[in-house]
Formats: C-alpha cells, sequence, structure tokens
C-alpha cells in the first residue's frame, strides 16, 4: 500500500489529521470534549441493586435503590431517589459493647435508616474516555449529586438472640439530606454502570418511640405493673399503645416497653452520616 | 511517539478517503489507546500517606514508601514499607475509662479488633488495565491509570487492652488505670487496594488509593479484674477472634525513574 506524504511527517506532533494534531496524545480537539452520546434533554433510570453502608460503626444498612434524572443540560440533571434498606440494624460492634463492656451508643448515635426519598441535582462536570487493556473504549463522567428529602428511621430495642428475634421501635420521619460522588461508565446510547458514594445525613433526636413520649410509655409500665393490659394505659394522641400489646412470633411486645421507656427517657440527638457505597445499572432514553 | 505501521496503514486508510465519523474513530483510536505515558521498563519510588477511614477503636496514619518495577504499562511489581502513627480512639479511651468506674464487672472478655498496625513490609502485583484521559474544566487533559493491587507480607502490631488494667488507682467514682496490658507481635499481613494515577508529566503520578490490610486477631477472654489489678496473669485467648481489617485512603506521588 502506498503511503501518502503526510504520513512521512507523522512523528511531527503538529501533523495535523481533521483538524487534530494526530501524533500529539495530548491533544485536546476532537479527543475529550466531543462526546459521542449526548445527555441533554434525556431521562435516566438507575437501580442500584446494592447500597452498602461503609462507614458503620453503630449501624449497618444494606438497601436498594431507584433513581430518575432528567439530563436539563449536558453537565446538569434534576435528580429523584428513593432508596429503601432492606437489613437496618445496630452492628456487631455496638453488640459487642453491649455485651462485654455494658457500653452502647446513644440512640440517636445508633438510629436505623429504614427508608429515604429525596430531590436533588446532579452535575457532571468532568467527563472522560478510557481503554481497558488497550482494547475497549469506553466514555465515562464524574457524577457529583446533592439533594434532601424525609426519611423513616426506627431503633432496635433488643437484639436477636435464642429468646426471641430483634424488635425495633418506629422513630419517626426526619429530615435527610445527601451529597455524592462517582463515576458513570456508558456502554452504547442507552446503557451505563454507575458506582458512586454517598453520604447520607439525617438528624436524629429520639424522643417518642412507635409515637409514644416518655409519659406514655411510664403509664404503660404502670399498668404492667398492676397486672392490668398496657391497653389500659391513658396516653397521648399519636401513642401506638398497640404496638407495645399483644405476642408477635411468640414474643410478648410489652417486654419492649422498658426498653423504648429507656430510649426516652434521656433524649438524645445527633447528626449522622450514612456513608454508602451505590452500585447500580442505569437506562437513557 | 513513533508510529507502527499498523498505524500508519490505519492513517492511510483515513487519508485516502474515510468519512467523517470513521476518521473521528480512527482519531480516537490512535490517541486514547496510544498512551502518553508510558511506564513499561521502568521503576518507580512512590511515598504516600494513608488516613484509616471507619475508624472504631483504633487510628491511623501511615507513611509508606514503594519501590517498583513495571514489567509492562499493565504489570509492576512492588514492595511497600511503611510506619503508622497509631492509637486509640476517643471511643476506646471512652471505654476504658467508663470500665473501670465498673466496679462491679469482675469477669471480662477483652474487646477485639484493638491491634495497631505499626510497620508492615509487603510486596505485591499491581495491574493496571485501564488507561484513559479526563477534561478537566475542558481544557486540561489529564490522563490516568486505573489499578488494582494484591499482595502480602509480614507487619508489626501493637495493642493495648481497654479492660485489662494491671495498676489501678484512684478513688471510687474516679478510678484510673496506671498500666493497660500491652502486647507487640510480629504477623503476617495479606493487602490489597484500588485506585487512580493522575500522571503530572513523563516522570511523575499522583496517587489516590483506598488500600485494605489484612491480619489476624487475637484477645484475652475469661479476664478476672481483680486478678488484673493485682498484676496476676488471667485470661485465655479468645478461640475464633477472626480477621482485623484496616481500611486506608493514600495519598502519595510516584516518581519514574
Amino acid at each position: 500500500m502506498a503511503v501518502p506524504k503526510a504520513l512521512g511527517q507523522a512523528k511531527d506532533p503538529q501533523t495535523l489529521v481533521s483538524g487534530a494534531p494526530l501524533y500529539n496524545p495530548n491533544v485536546a480537539v476532537h479527543i475529550v470534549e466531543k462526546k459521542p452520546f449526548a445527555d441533554r434533554g434525556k431521562h435516566e433510570i438507575i437501580l442500584y441493586p446494592g447500597a452498602i453502608q461503609v462507614n458503620g460503626k453503630f449501624t449497618q444498612h444494606f438497601g436498594s435503590a431507584l433513581s430518575y434524572i432528567y439530563h436539563l443540560h449536558e453537565n446538569f440533571g434534576l435528580q429523584l431517589m428513593g432508596q429503601y434498606n432492606w437489613y437496618s440494624r445496630e452492628s456487631g460492634f455496638n453488640q459487642e459493647l453491649i455485651d462485654k463492656v455494658r457500653e452502647e451508643a446513644q440512640a440517636a448515635t445508633s438510629l436505623l435508616l429504614v427508608w429515604a426519598l429525596q430531590a436533588g441535582l446532579e452535575v457532571t462536570p468532568i467527563y472522560g474516555k478510557f481503554a481497558f487493556l488497550d482494547g475497549s473504549l469506553a466514555h465515562f463522567s464524574l457524577v457529583i449529586s446533592a439533594g434532601a428529602g424525609l426519611g423513616s428511621t426506627r431503633h432496635q430495642l433488643r437484639p436477636e438472640n435464642p429468646a426471641g428475634p430483634a424488635t425495633f421501635g418506629d422513630t419517626g420521619l426526619k429530615f435527610v439530606g445527601s451529597v455524592g460522588a462517582g463515576f458513570r461508565v456508558q456502554f452504547g446510547a442507552r446503557f451505563a454502570l454507575r458506582v458512586e458514594v454517598r453520604d447520607l445525613a439525617y438528624t436524629a433526636r429520639v424522643d417518642r418511640v412507635n409515637g409514644c413520649n416518655s409519659a406514655d410509655l411510664s403509664a404503660m409500665a404502670e399498668q404492667l405493673r398492676l397486672g392490668q393490659p398496657v391497653t389500659a394505659a391513658q396516653v397521648g394522641q399519636g401513642c401506638s399503645v398497640s404496638s407495645f400489646s399483644g405476642f408477635k412470633n411468640g414474643y410478648n411486645r410489652s417486654n419492649d416497653i422498658p426498653l423504648a421507656l429507656n430510649l426516652v427517657s434521656t433524649p438524645s440527638s445527633d447528626v449522622l452520616n450514612n456513608l454508602g457505597l451505590y452500585a447500580g445499572l442505569s437506562v437513557l432514553f | 511517539m513513533p508510529a507502527s505501521p499498523t498505524h500508519r496503514i490505519l492513517i492511510a486508510a483515513l487519508l485516502l478517503g474515510a468519512t467523517q465519523a470513521s476518521a473521528e474513530e480512527l482519531l480516537e483510536r490512535v490517541v486514547v489507546r496510544n498512551r502518553l505515558y508510558q511506564v513499561a521498563g521502568r521503576f518507580e519510588i512512590a511515598p504516600a500517606v494513608g488516613f484509616s477511614l471507619a475508624d472504631r477503636l483504633t487510628n491511623h496514619i501511615n507513611f509508606t514508601v514503594g519501590l517498583g518495577y513495571h514489567f509492562s504499562d499493565a504489570w509492576a511489581l512492588e514492595l511497600r514499607a511503611g510506619y503508622a502513627v497509631s492509637g486509640h480512639t476517643g471511643l476506646a479511651d471512652q471505654v476504658a475509662q467508663h470500665f473501670l468506674q465498673k466496679e462491679t464487672i469482675r469477669l471480662v472478655d477483652d474487646l477485639s479488633s484493638l491491634w495497631e498496625m505499626k510497620g508492615s513490609a509487603i510486596l505485591g502485583v499491581r495491574w493496571a488495565p485501564i488507561y484513559g484521559k479526563i477534561s478537566l474544566l475542558a481544557e486540561l487533559p489529564i490522563h490516568f491509570q486505573a489499578y488494582a493491587w494484591a499482595g502480602g507480607g509480614v507487619g508489626s502490631f501493637h495493642r493495648q487492652s481497654v479492660v485489662y488494667c494491671q495498676q489501678v488507682s484512684g478513688m471510687s467514682g474516679d478510678v484510673r488505670c496506671g498500666n493497660w496490658l500491652t502486647q507487640n507481635k510480629v504477623r503476617p499481613v495479606g493487602s490489597a487496594a484500588i485506585g487512580f494515577r493522575f500522571f503530572t508529566g513523563q516522570r511523575g503520578a499522583v496517587t489516590l488509593e483506598v488500600r485494605n490490610y489484612l491480619f489476624a486477631d487475637s484477645y484475652l477472654t475469661g479476664i478476672e479484674t481483680t486478678v488484673a489489678a493485682s498484676g496476676g496473669q488471667t485470661g485465655v485467648p479468645a478461640k475464633s477472634p477472626g480477621l482485623i481489617n484496616l481500611v486506608l485512603f493514600n495519598l502519595g506521588y510516584a516518581f519514574f525513574l
């Protein structure tokens, strides 16, 4: 094959091909900025099968999340995200502290997040491409996100042990905010893989369990002491007495009353950071 | 960068009438796959500082130096040696202090995961299958490698108990410990990491990585606090103490020689 004269100058980094200096690999024109897949005006649905807490000191969460993004501009999108933690319990470390040295985290510090719903935004300030093993090329973006919303919380009242299952008390809805960063690696025009780290921060003040405050729980405890059913207690509106009465899976739920009373008798507050690793697959359309 | 025969053929095809789309594809293939920064056949010296993540009872700031040789652009062998400034977290100190005030606890098991890694020497293989570039602020192209690292070696470890006090002092309600039980050991350690190297030039790269050190735990169970306080030997080693994961975020710089 005859080689054009231009190729004889190929070692010259200024040799231009399609307006770009081909043999200067540091060239920016046509090489990095131009995105083969435009995001603007597209919808993106992301399923995160795994959302794993990575900073679990007193708590441990495993969950899944679903997110929708409308890409308002090429580098800016509006986001809705829902997350459900199908495993949210106090950590083994917290239990070790209880078992061995009779110490445990404050109620607010070990508050568990059951689900969260947030609205926010996502920006993609950095775009790039890479070669895997000098073969396949892939395009990726650095994604940075922020959001705010509400989350449902609960607190573990007793751990699972031979005497019965773990029990939990509802501690209500809390304000949730998040910031995150990660990578979106695009495969073709429609699919992408995402790996992100998100810090889910939520306010935590524990002064009610199942809607019952300290006075309500004291009244129920008094009924128990008198041998009366807890449903006979005079409690405030919003206190779910039924959640402390009867049996569930053979466990007498009234046993949770002193545990809940212990939690709320010294109200505690904290701001918790649930740092999670989110891995997911997204579809763009 | 010299043009290989393959490149010449590709470029010839381009110049002999390729479409605009195929021209762009060719550009992409040539420029992205052709590495501006090549490390094959080069040695490197890579100092780094690491900060432990998700601290529970111990914290570490680990200073390391790596000496590596790149067999190819993707594969390298590296020896890393490190020394860590480590200690108990505030939580561990709090647990210890509170425990001393609980004079009713006479029999206790020590806590797990209290070993601090002081020194380490590990040998491992680094695989960097990904080479790419990003456009920072739309103007500044940054070339990077993404890699995985795995290996093992030995570490020197130190442990200070939070329940085994050998010298109790002070009054009731303000009990203090003058001498906690400490232990030192040398034991095997495994390590794995994933990270990025952002090239700053032909002779260096900024390195960001998350590294895990994995080593065996050990602690005493059945400690009689009164025997311990009198300076006696008490407790038996835990039967299944498990493993400790020490996860660090490392920030460093690699000098290519």
